[in-house]
């Protein structure tokens, strides 16, 4: 009997014990209450995914002529297979797969997502620019992380990154309640801007109306700017071996 | 009480309290802000604290956000032990997490609650005594039964 209560105080004793991160105690203020949507999606890789979605799924209840580019843009998009997009956020570490988390009140991090699909399938590379070279990658219901080169983490994960998932999320959730959506097209030379006002974020996104392509995309909450591209780049040649 | 005892206090049981919070919430992200929680209430309430054992206090705080978060967030306790399999070892933190609330949802929270401070957070009796305001001796009897009726459960379902 004192063999099995032991097996059972190993079976109940952590086995992935982590430590707890050092920014813990550092911030002063209560970060601000925000949405279940908005939990839903804090971890950083899903909310830029959210955000170039919903900078492309706004184009659902256009009203000016500026529909035609943002739809197209769209289509583009979807048959594009293959983009690169760099981008700035603020966001704190997380303990999380996914490194970061959004937080309008935490640093400046920058990073390079690339994303290809195969078959359907979302592969999803995030490179971030910190000091450890952080690279974290989805595929394929497979997560991996490496860090200054070395692979530091691999298991089994439910692609998060699922276009059509974060599509389901941006146009059922949110732009279905009419009521929390506002919209703003303006024209300016080649340059449509768009901004969709959903629940507590505003997306901000800009299309050329030549290319037909949207060129930027950028996300606020209460006025702070927490995400926004630089460069996106569309139907690259991205080899199976940056998803490795 | 002077803020650098609270922030000291609290680096010294860190990753003590953060393995506790983890495992209860069962979400690494989620232990981190009730982490950041405590800190803040430990920090608004500075002028009108009068502790005499701080750690006691902390545990019994963290204790008390973690389960307002689980209500908070409708997180329903893990109940379906039936088709756990004790001899696959868990992968990730996830599956881990999992395993431990399953088993600890067979018996009564006052005895899963001595198990969590004994093995999560790596508390001796008396300090777990002192935390929950109870003897030692039935600190000790308490997580002997905890562990002697999972032992039990497990048995019935053969798993051991």
């Amino acid at each position: 009997m004192e063999d099995e209560l032991k097996q059972i105080e190993g079976l109940l004793t952590p086995k992935f014990n982590r430590e707890c991160p050092d920014y813990i105690y550092t911030n002063h203020v209560r970060k601000p209450a925000v949405s279940v949507w908005w939990k839903k999606v804090v971890g950083a890789a899903a909310m830029i995914a959210v955000i170039f979605t919903v900078g492309f799924a706004a184009f659902y209840t256009p009203a000016i002529n500026a529909e035609e580019v943002v739809k197209t843009s769209f289509q583009n998009f979807v048959r594009a297979d293959t983009y690169k997009a760099s981008f700035f956020l603020l966001a704190t570490p997380s303990g999380d797969d996914e490194i970061y988390k959004i937080a309008p009140d935490g640093n400046r991090v920058e990073g390079t997502m690339y994303m290809k699909y195969v078959d359907d399938t979302p592969m999803v590379r995030f490179e971030w620019n910190d000091d450890k070279h952080t690279v974290v990658i989805y595929s394929g219901g497979k997560y991996l992380c490496y860090k200054n080169g070395q692979l530091t983490a691999r298991h089994d994960s439910s692609p998060i990154l699922n276009l059509k998932e974060i599509t389901n999320l941006s146009t059922a959730e949110l732009l279905a309640d009419k009521t929390k959506l506002e919209k703003s097209i303006t024209e300016n030379g080649d340059k449509i801007t768009l901004s969709t006002m959903c629940k507590d974020i505003m997306v901000i996104a800009e299309f050329s109306a030549d290319n037909k392509r949207m060129i930027k995309v950028g996300a606020k909450l209460n006025d702070v700017k927490f995400m926004e591209t630089e460069t996106i780049e569309y139907g690259i040649n991205l080899p199976d071996s940056l998803f490795e | 009480m002077d803020k650098n005892r609270i922030l000291s206090s609290l680096q010294q049981e860190r990753d003590k309290l953060f393995c506790y919070a983890c495992y209860r919430l069962r979400s690494l992200e989620e232990a981190e802000d009730a982490l950041q929680d405590l800190y803040l209430a430990l920090v608004s309430k500075l002028p009108t604290l009068k502790i005499s054992n701080m750690m006691a206090y902390m545990y019994r705080s963290l204790s008390n956000i973690c389960t307002s978060r689980l209500r908070e967030a409708a997180k329903l306790p893990l109940t379906a032990i039936d088709g756990i399999d004790i001899m696959e070892e868990p992968k990730d933190f996830s599956e881990d997490a999992t395993l431990i609330n399953k088993l600890l949802s067979v018996i009564p929270e006052e005895q899963a609650e001595i198990i969590r401070l004994r093995l999560h957070s790596d508390l001796t009796f008396n300090d777990i005594a002192e935390i929950l305001n109870q003897p030692v001796t039935t600190v000790k009897a308490r997580y002997r039964y905890g562990l002697n009726h999972i032992r039990v459960r497990l048995q019935m379902l053969n798993q051991i």
